[in-house]
């Protein structure tokens, strides 16, 4: 069973044609084994996970989905910074550094999607000045934003 | 820069030890922290605070 009601499907896949511009990858980190995740390491998460990246994938000719295990790709995990699993990097015509940890269910859906557009746009709707203000900093700059689905 | 989005439910090691007892709940470059939405000019100021290595207790909002 889709995990999105066909009107749901309709406006995102909509949205993504008028509002996308670059591909994006969705990369999708969970420590697998020929596919299947390993039950005792939030192996459920990543199954619903893979599952909603899947579909959102589907949605637009400009996203692609693709699917490391951490257990037989560590190197491609570190080349992204994943630090849990599951993980999800998504990636533009350049890494703006977003990555989702859990699964993109709820009200995070919804940022999943604000977020493929954004990373696809390489824009968001920051004002000047804090542009400016940002472009001064020097130092690394780590923000993680704890959420729930609810 | 970058930005983590952290399912805290599924990730309880971490929700304990940012203390994360409401949600969302911010924490930038491990100093720097507040729950719930802000205003972009104070989210800024919690990043230039962070990226300055100031340490100090955040300003309450």
């Amino acid at each position: 069973m889709p995990f999105l009601q066909e009107k749901d499907a309709a406006y995102i896949r909509t949205r993504f044609e008028r509002e996308m511009q670059h591909d994006v990858s969705l990369e999708f980190f969970a420590p697998t084994t020929s596919g299947l995740a390993l039950p005792d390491v939030g192996g459920e998460y990543a199954e619903y996970t893979q599952k909603i990246l899947a579909e959102v994938a589907t949605l637009s000719p400009k996203i692609n989905l693709t699917l490391h295990s951490t257990l037989s790709e560590p190197e491609a995990a570190k080349a992204r910074g994943i630090a849990h699993t599951p993980a999800t990097a998504v990636i533009g015509a350049q890494d703006y550094g977003v990555r989702f940890y859990g699964m993109p269910a709820g009200y995070e859906f919804a940022t999943l999607i604000e977020v493929i557009i954004a990373v696809s746009r390489g824009s968001t709707t920051v004002t000047e000045q804090t542009r400016a203000a940002l472009s001064q900093v020097s130092r690394d700059v780590h923000v993680q934003v704890f959420v729930t689905p609810t | 820069m970058r930005a983590d989005i952290v399912e805290a439910g599924e990730f309880p090691e971490l929700a304990e030890r940012y203390n994360v007892y409401a949600v969302p709940k911010v924490v930038i470059n491990d100093t720097v922290e507040f729950v719930g939405a802000q205003l972009e000019p104070q989210f800024l100021r919690y990043v230039l605070q962070a990226s300055s290595g100031d340490t100090s207790p955040s300003p309450s909002p």
